[in-house]
């Protein structure tokens, strides 16, 4: 799928990446490409500033640490970006819904 | 031509990064790391060093892309922050005044109440009034649009320094009094809380100074000319409508046949009007110990209005407010 379609998107997928465990930039960019069979191929440079911007607005926090032998940014969803992803999640589901039903008709 | 190696990349995003004014180191520690687990993976996969290393540089997309996002990412949440240090200074600012005002003895009463803070005051207010409106209109978006973004960082740089230039004269001028004149012994707490006051209002200086070459960089860098072209007073529009759109407010603009918004000359006249009258009215009740006559209110009233006209023709243009100037070449 094309990385424009999923640009408006791309807030709720890393929160979405981010609910079980956090991780750092390539690894989020890798759980998304696996939850979605490979469909959702990011334009990988783009998750950096949403990341930065979802930090900013306190939805995920970060921090320094040893991955794999390597010192890594590893991005942790806060409580607050856990009550956006619920909210956004809901929000996705009624619009999803309400396609449906118009593409049936 | 060959694909640019993750060194070469990486100088050539830092490059951009730095044009821009954006912060950059963690960013290209995370890009880095980024595109060595990719050239891993690849390498994994039978793909030599050389083509693994092009191929992760390509599936990250262009420097200069990424670093316009990123910039204008870094650039709205500087100008956000900012915003919020401002309005807390404004309202720090104005507290101080009024509790001074009311608190401290004759002798010093006057102190931050005079002409710096009476004019800094007001432009402050309206300056980040709008700079308020766009910024809450644009923050739960990854980033504000280039040239709302110019606007608000233009709004937020003249309303801080309006508080600020406000702060740093009333100290002048009560610094440069005859001695004995102002006894401070009697406001020790009330002259420390103005000085706190001013402190923040000194330290929001700072955050819009940076949020404002933030925002000059990534327009200049945007290459957005739609965007720069767009009317002013438009933008201002959108904005008030996008935000009413999520209050009760909506209906009133749906009664409204005529907007106001569209008329900015109008609006000025009216607020002018209107000004004239508060301060009459309010100098003729409350403050006709210095003006006792219907005429020195009247004329303090039309100073006022006379000031809410200059400003508007003066600095309309460079907040958004009015239509930008048509470019005879362009004609």
């Amino acid at each position: 799928m094309r990385g424009e379609i999923l640009k408006g998107h791309l807030e709720l997928l890393v929160l979405t990446a981010l609910r079980n465990e956090p991780g750092h930039g390539y690894w989020i960019i890798g759980e998304i490409r696996a939850r979605s069979d490979g469909e959702f191929e990011l334009n990988e440079g783009a998750i950096y500033p949403a990341l930065h911007r979802l930090e900013k607005s306190g939805y995920v926090s970060s921090s320094w640490a040893e991955v794999g032998g390597r010192k890594r940014h590893i991005y942790r969803l806060s409580r607050k970006g856990r009550a956006a992803l619920a909210e956004q999640a809901h929000d996705w589901r009624r619009f999803e819904k309400a396609m449906n039903m118009v593409l049936a008709s | 031509m060959s694909a640019p190696t993750i060194s070469a990349y990486l100088a050539e995003l830092e490059q951009q990064l730095r044009r821009r004014r954006s912060p950059r180191w963690r960013l290209l520690r995370e890009v880095e790391d980024h595109l060595r687990d990719s050239v891993e993976e690849l390498t994994a996969s039978g793909l030599g060093r050389a083509d693994a290393e092009a191929e992760a540089v390509c599936r990250f997309g262009a420097a200069a892309n990424i670093a316009a996002r990123f910039a204008a990412a870094a650039a709205s949440t500087s100008a956000h922050r900012a915003i919020d240090l401002a309005t807390l200074a404004f309202v720090g600012y104005v507290a101080s005044v009024l509790v001074f005002a009311s608190s401290a003895s004759s002798a010093v009463r006057d102190f931050p109440q005079g002409a710096p803070s009476f004019f800094g005051i007001q432009v402050a207010a309206i300056a980040l009034a709008l700079a308020l409106i766009r910024s809450w209109r644009w923050r739960s978006q990854l980033a504000v649009p280039c040239a709302e973004l110019t606007f608000l960082a233009r709004a937020l740089s003249l309303g801080v320094a309006a508080l600020a230039m406000a702060a740093v004269g009333e100290t002048s001028l009560a610094l440069t009094r005859p001695a004995g004149v102002v006894v401070w012994d009697e406001a020790q707490w009330l002259t420390l809380g103005f000085a706190a006051a001013a402190v923040v209002v000194l330290v929001a200086a700072l955050g819009a100074v940076r949020a404002a070459a933030q925002a000059a960089a990534v327009e200049t860098l945007s290459g957005d000319d739609n965007a720069r072209d767009r009317r002013g007073a438009t933008l201002l529009l959108d904005d008030v409508v996008a935000l009413a759109a999520r209050l009760p407010l909506s209906l009133l603009f749906r009664f409204t046949a005529w907007h106001p918004l569209r008329h900015p000359w109008r609006v000025a006249s009216l607020v002018a009007a209107v000004s004239f009258a508060a301060v009459t009215g309010v100098q003729l009740v409350g403050g006709g110990l210095h003006h006792p006559s219907i005429v020195g209110a009247a004329l303090l009233g039309l100073f006022e209005a006379v000031a809410i006209i200059c400003c508007f023709a003066l600095v309309g243009r460079f907040l958004g407010l009015r239509d930008a100037a048509r470019s005879p070449l362009v004609d």
